[in-house]
C-alpha cells in the first residue's frame, strides 16, 4: 500500500516538475545544497547525508532535460534484468567466447527461473523468512540446466589473462531452484583437461557430491556428465570446480534454493512474524579474488616462501620498518621465536570482485526498498568485511541455514561461506555494500539505488606489528601456541586481529570516501566513531528452531589445525591428506568433532554433505552450518547426525591449504559401492595424490666475480636442494651440492638428508686445516655427506655433516634478511673456514640486484634471477 | 560376448539401484515410524494434562526429527515439524501446547498418508 502511495507521489512529483520544465524552460530552480559536498541536491532543507552540515539554499538554472546516461534509460527493463547476467554480457574479452554458449544457455534455460529471482518480490514472501507451517510431500518439477566451461581470456586488470568461464562468464551464473525440485544439471567440458563441480552446503547422495576420485567420476575434456540429485533444502548455497586450483580461475557461482510456499505458509503462530525482516527484493552477491598469476604459480611461490606478494601488500615488516615504528624489538623477538612475517591472508590478490566486477551496480532499487542479498563468497582465499552505507545490515541466515535476524554494523565472511543480509536503501541514492579483504589491500563494491554516491567506510590499513607483538605473547619456542591464561577461545567471539585494526584503536576514523579526502577530520563526528561498532561472531547466530540431535552413541573426533609457514605445509593432527587414512563413522551415531586450531592462520574448514551444529552459546538452538572459520587458539565444537553413507571430504576451504594438505576424509562403513568409482581403492591412492605437488624453485645469480645458485624441489615433507658457486677462474673455487632429505616434526625445523658434494679451487702447496683440526680437503673433493640441518632461532639455519672423507663440517646461515621492504641480506659461515655475507635488491619477482662477499671468490655484484 | 557382457551390466545396475531405492524406503518407514511413536507420546502426556510431560516428548520429538537425512524428508518440512514441537516444548501451559499440537498433528496426518505408515488421531484418550 504504502509502496503504491509513493509511487503515486512519485507520478505526480514528475507531473509537476515536467510542466514546470515546458512552462519556463530556462527558469531557475531552488536546491539545497551543502557547501562542502556541491554534488548534494536536495529539494528539502536539512542536513548533508555525507558530513552532516546544514545544507543551504541555492538557485540553479534548469537546463533542458539531459538524456539520461545509458544504464538508468530504462529502469523499468533493468528493473527484470539479472544484473549479474547483464554485467557478465558486458565482461571485457569475453567476446569471442561468449556467443556460443550464451546462446545454447539461452535455449536451454528456462528463462522464467534466471530473472524471477530479481524481481521484485510481494511483500506476501517475506514471511518466508520464518520456520514454515505446513508439510509438503508432493514432488517437485525437473530443473534443467546446461553448464559449458570453456577456457577464456579475461582483462581484469588491464592485462590479458587466461581464465575459466561457465556459460561465457564469471562467475558462473546464479543456479535458481525450488525445495522438492529435482535438479538436472549437464556439465559440457569445452576444456583440454578434466574438469568438476561440487555442490557446496548441499545435502546429496554421495556420487554427486562432485569431488573427483573420492565421490564423483572424473569428466575428462571434450565429454559431459550429469548431475541429478533433489533440492531437499532452502537457502543460499553455491558451486564450484573441485578439481586442482581451477576454482580461483572462475568457476565459480551462487545457488539459491527457494523456499516451498506451504512450508512458508503462516499457522497461528504470529510470533514470529515481527522476527523477520521484510524485504522487497533479493539479489545473489557472488565475491572473489583475482590474481593474474596462474594459480600453480601462486602456489608453488607459497611454497618456495618468496616473500614477493608481502612486497606487494607492505606487509614485509622490515627491520627498517620495525626501527621506524618503534618495534624493533617485536620484530627480533618474532625471528627469536622462528617467526616469519605475520600476515592475515597468504596471497596477493589485483583484484576483487562483486558478481565478476570490481564495481558492480543495481540501480533499480529506490528508496525505501529492502533488499536481501544472498552473499557468496566465492573467493579461493580472501575472507572479506562486510560494510554498507545505508545503515545497519540484518543477517538472517548463515550456510543456507535460517537464524533469528540480527543488526550489524560490519561481519566478516570467511572463505566459502554465504551469508543472507537485509539492507535497506534510505534514500535515491546509491548505496555502498562494500567487501574488504582481511588483508586490506583492496575491495570490491555493489552499488544499491542510482543517484549520489554514498559510499561505506574505508577500512584503513593493518597495523601489522601490534599483530606481530600479540603472536609473540602467543607463541612458544616449540611452534605452538598458547591460548592466554584462563581464556577460553571459541566462535569468532575474541578476534585477536582487533589489536591491528585502526578502526578500532580509534587511531583513525576509518571513513575516506574517495571524493572527500580533505573531509576526513570533519567526518569523525557523523561516522562510525571508534566505539559502539557491531561485528558479528558466531555466538550470535541462533537457529530459529531447536537443533538438539538424537541421543545415540558419540563418536569423537580431535583435530588440531597445524601449520608451518616457513615451508607452507598444512594439517590435520600433523597429517597431510596423503598421510591420513579415511576416518570410519557409522551410520546412526553422533558424529562430534573438536577442532582446535594451532596454526598462526584462520582456516574456514568445510564438511561435505552435511550440516553441523556448531555448539556454544545457543543451547538448544546452535546453529547449522556447513562452514567453520576457526581462528587462532580458538577450539570449537561441531557435531552431526550421521545419517547418511559414502566418503565425504573435510577441508580447509582456502585453496592452497586444502591443496597443501589440509584435509582427512570421513567415510560411513558398509556403505553401498559408488557406480562412479568402480575401483574405490585405486580411486583413493589418485585422490591423495591429486592433492600432493611437488614445487620447484630456483635463484641463479650472475655476479661479476663468478656464479651463485641455489635450486630446491619441494613436497610436502622431503626437499631436494641444490646448490653451485662457480669461481670466474679455477682460483676461486668451483662447488655444486646436491642434498636429498626429509623435514622432521610439524614445525619441519630438523632436516635430515644426505648428499653429494663437489669442490674443486686451484690453490698453491699449503695445507689448511678446518676448525676441527681436520685436514681440510674441500680444495679437491668429491663425496658422499650425511647431514643434518636444523632451524635456530633468529631462522638461523645450522648445518652439520660428515662426508665420506670422515670429514665434519659445521655452517650457520640465514637468508632473506628483511632489512628494507625489498633490500634482503645473507650471512653464512662454517668450519671450512668459509664465509659469506650478500645483499640483494629485489626489483621485479623475478628479478634482482645483488652483490656479496665470500672467502672463495671475492666481492662480486651482479643480478639475481628468481624462479 | 561384448554384447553380453553389456547386458549383464546394465541388469546389475538396475538391480543395484532397484536395491538402494528399498532400502532407502525401508529407512524412511523406520525413521518416520520412530518420530509417529515420539508424537504419540506428546499426545499421551497432552491426553494427561501434564505439560512438562508433554514438553519433555516434544523436547524427545525434536531430536528424532532433527537426526532424519533431509533426503528423506526436506529441511522446510522438518522445521515445519519442528517449530510446533519447539513450541509444545517451551509453551507455558497446556491450551498453548494442544494448540501447537493441533498443527502438529495435522502434519503428521499428512505425512503418515504419504508414507502410508499407521497413525492414529483418534481423540478417545481426551
Amino acid at each position: 500500500m504504502r509502496k503504491i502511495l509513493f509511487m503515486a507521489m512519485q507520478l505526480v512529483f514528475f507531473v509537476v516538475l515536467a510542466q514546470d520544465i515546458l512552462a519556463q524552460k530556462a527558469e531557475t530552480q531552488v536546491v539545497y545544497t551543502c557547501p562542502m559536498h556541491p554534488e548534494v541536491k536536495m529539494t528539502k532543507p536539512g542536513n548533508c547525508p555525507k558530513c552532516g552540515m546544514t545544507l543551504v539554499k541555492k538557485s540553479v538554472k534548469l537546463v533542458p532535460p539531459k538524456t539520461v546516461p545509458k544504464k538508468q534509460r530504462d529502469p523499468q527493463r533493468a528493473k527484470d534484468k539479472l544484473p549479474a547476467k547483464k554485467e557478465m554480457k558486458e565482461m571485457p574479452g569475453m567476446e569471442e567466447k561468449k556467443d556460443p554458449a550464451e546462446k545454447k544457455d539461452s535455449v536451454e534455460m528456462k528463462d522464467g527461473h534466471m530473472h524471477d529471482h530479481m524481481q521484485m518480490e510481494h511483500a506476501k514472501t517475506d514471511s518466508a523468512e520464518e520456520v514454515g507451517h505446513k508439510v509438503n510431500l508432493t514432488g517437485g518439477k525437473t530443473v534443467r540446466y546446461d553448464l559449458y566451461v570453456t577456457d577464456t581470456m579475461v582483462h581484469f586488470t588491464g592485462k590479458h589473462r587466461h581464465a575459466l568461464a561457465v556459460n561465457g562468464s564469471i562467475p558462473a551464473p546464479p543456479l535458481i531452484f525450488t525445495e522438492g525440485d529435482t535438479a538436472e544439471v549437464y556439465l559440457h567440458n569445452q576444456l583440454k583437461t578434466s574438469t568438476s563441480i561440487h555442490w557446496h552446503g548441499v545435502i546429496l547422495p554421495n556420487e554427486q557430491d562432485g569431488v573427483p576420485f573420492l565421490t564423483t567420476s572424473v569428466i575428462p575434456g571434450g565429454t559431459t556428465h550429469l548431475y541429478k540429485f533433489k533440492i531437499v533444502q532452502n537457502g543460499t548455497y553455491w558451486y564450484h570446480s573441485h578439481t586442482g586450483l581451477q576454482q580461483q580461475s572462475g568457476t565459480y557461482g551462487a545457488l539459491v534454493f527457494k523456499r516451498r510456499e506451504e512450508n512458508s505458509m503462516h499457522g497461528n503462530g504470529h510470533d514470529m512474524k515481527e522476527m523477520s525482516p521484510a524485504y522487497t527484493a533479493e539479489l545473489p552477491l557472488v565475491l572473489s579474488d583475482w590474481t593474474d598469476e596462474h594459480p600453480h604459480q601462486v602456489q608453488r611461490r607459497l611454497r618456495s616462501a618468496n616473500d614477493w606478494y608481502a612486497i606487494k601488500k607492505g606487509s614485509v615488516q622490515s627491520y627498517a620498518e620495525a626501527i621506524k615504528k618503534g618495534h624493533f624489538s617485536t620484530k627480533l623477538t618474532n625471528e627469536w621465536k622462528r617467526m616469519n612475517a605475520m600476515d592475515v591472508s597468504d596471497v596477493y590478490y589485483e583484484k576483487f570482485l562483486s558478481n565478476g566486477k570490481a564495481e558492480a551496480e543495481a540501480p533499480q532499487f529506490k528508496a525505501g526498498d529492502k533488499v536481501r542479498l544472498r552473499v557468496v563468497n566465492g573467493g579461493s582465499s580472501s575472507y572479506f568485511w562486510l560494510q554498507y552505507a545505508g545503515g545497519k545490515m540484518t543477517v538472517v541466515a548463515n550456510d543456507g541455514n535460517d537464524v533469528v535476524p540480527v543488526e550489524v554494523d560490519r561481519l566478516i565472511i570467511g572463505v566459502a561461506e554465504t551469508y543472507d543480509v537485509v539492507v535497506t536503501v534510505p534514500d535515491n541514492m546509491q548505496y555502498e555494500f562494500r567487501a574488504t579483504a582481511e588483508d586490506r589491500t583492496g575491495h570490491t563494491s555493489l552499488w544499491l539505488g542510482s543517484g549520489m554516491k554514498m559510499p561505506a567506510p574505508t577500512l584503513p590499513r593493518l597495523l601489522y606489528f601490534e599483530g606481530m607483538n600479540m603472536m609473540n605473547g602467543m607463541m612458544k619456542m616449540n611452534g605452538d601456541m598458547k591460548p592466554m591464561p584462563g581464556m577460553k577461545m571459541s566462535l569468532q567471539k575474541m578476534d585477536m586481529n582487533t589489536v591491528m585494526y585502526p578502526e578500532m584503536a580509534g587511531a583513525d576514523g576509518g571513513h575516506g570516501s574517495h571524493e572527500t579526502e580533505s573531509m576526513k577530520g570533519m567526518d569523525h563526528s557523523k561516522m562510525n566513531s571508534s566505539t559502539g561498532i557491531v561485528t558479528l561472531n558466531y555466538a550470535m547466530l541462533r537457529s530459529p528452531v531447536q537443533t538438539t540431535l538424537p541421543d545415540a552413541p558419540t563418536k569423537e573426533l580431535h583435530f588440531t589445525l597445524e601449520g608451518n609457514m616457513n615451508r607452507y605445509v598444512w594439517s590435520i593432527n600433523n597429517k597431510t591428506l596423503g598421510e591420513w587414512d579415511k576416518i570410519l563413522i557409522k551410520q546412526g551415531e553422533k558424529v562430534r568433532v573438536i577442532m582446535t586450531n594451532n596454526s598462526m592462520m584462520r582456516h574456514p574448514m568445510h564438511l561435505h554433505g552435511h550440516d553441523f551444529r556448531v555448539l556454544g552459546a545457543q543451547g538448544q538452538y546452535a546453529p547449522f552450518k556447513n562452514t567453520i572459520d576457526i581462528m587462532p587458539m580458538e577450539t570449537d565444537t561441531l557435531e552431526f547426525a550421521a545419517n547418511k553413507d559414502g566418503d565425504w571430504f573435510f577441508h580447509c576451504h582456502i585453496l592452497y591449504h586444502m591443496m597443501a594438505g589440509m584435509g582427512n576424509v570421513l567415510s560411513y562403513q558398509n556403505s553401498p559401492p559408488n557406480p562412479q568409482l568402480p575401483d574405490k581403492a585405486k580411486a583413493w591412492k589418485q585422490f591423495q595424490r591429486s592433492e600432493r605437488m611437488i614445487h620447484p624453485s630456483a635463484t641463479i645469480g650472475v655476479e661479476s666475480n663468478g656464479s651463485d645458485a641455489n635450486f630446491m624441489v619441494a613436497g610436502n615433507r622431503f626437499e631436494l636442494q641444490g646448490l653451485w658457486h662457480l669461481g670466474l677462474t679455477p682460483e676461486k673455487g668451483r662447488e655444486v651440492e646436491v642434498n636429498f632429505g626429509r623435514y622432521l616434526g610439524k614445525m619441519q625445523w630438523l632436516f635430515p638428508y644426505v648428499g653429494f658434494d663437489y669442490h674443486y679451487a686451484k690453490v698453491g702447496d699449503e695445507i689448511e686445516k678446518n676448525s676441527f683440526g681436520q685436514v681440510s680437503n674441500k680444495n679437491d673433493r668429491k663425496t658422499f655427506v650425511v647431514g643434518l640441518q636444523y632451524t635456530l632461532p633468529m631462522l638461523v639455519i645450522a648445518d652439520a655433516r660428515v662426508d665420506g672423507d670422515g670429514k665434519f663440517r659445521f655452517q650457520l646461515g640465514r637468508e632473506d634478511i628483511p632489512l628494507t621492504n625489498r633490500l634482503r641480506g645473507n650471512l653464512m659461515w662454517n668450519t671450512d673456514k668459509e664465509y659469506a655475507a650478500g645483499l640483494r635488491y629485489i626489483l621485479r619477482k623475478w628479478l634482482a640486484l645483488s652483490a656479496h662477499y665470500d672467502s672463495d671468490m671475492g666481492l662480486g655484484g651482479g643480478i639475481a634471477l628468481i624462479y | 560376448m561384448k554384447k553380453a557382457l553389456l547386458i549383464v551390466l546394465v541388469f546389475s545396475i538396475l538391480l543395484l539401484q532397484k536395491a538402494t531405492a528399498q532400502d532407502s524406503s525401508f529407512k524412511v518407514k523406520s525413521q518416520l515410524s520412530s518420530l509417529i511413536n515420539s508424537w504419540q507420546l506428546i499426545k499421551d502426556a497432552l491426553a494427561e494434562g501434564s505439560v512438562d510431560e508433554a514438553a519433555f516428548a516434544a523436547s524427545a520429538y525434536i531430536k528424532i526429527a532433527n537426526g532424519i537425512d533431509y533426503k528423506l524428508l526436506s529441511e522446510g518440512n522438518i522445521h515445519a515439524l519442528l517449530k510446533d514441537a519447539g513450541a509444545i516444548s517451551e509453551a507455558p501451559d497446556l491450551k498453548r501446547q494442544q494448540k501447537s499440537f493441533e498443527q502438529l498433528s495435522a502434519n503428521m496426518v499428512t505425512l503418515a498418508k504419504a508414507f502410508k505408515l499407521e497413525i492414529s488421531v483418534g481423540d478417545k484418550n481426551q
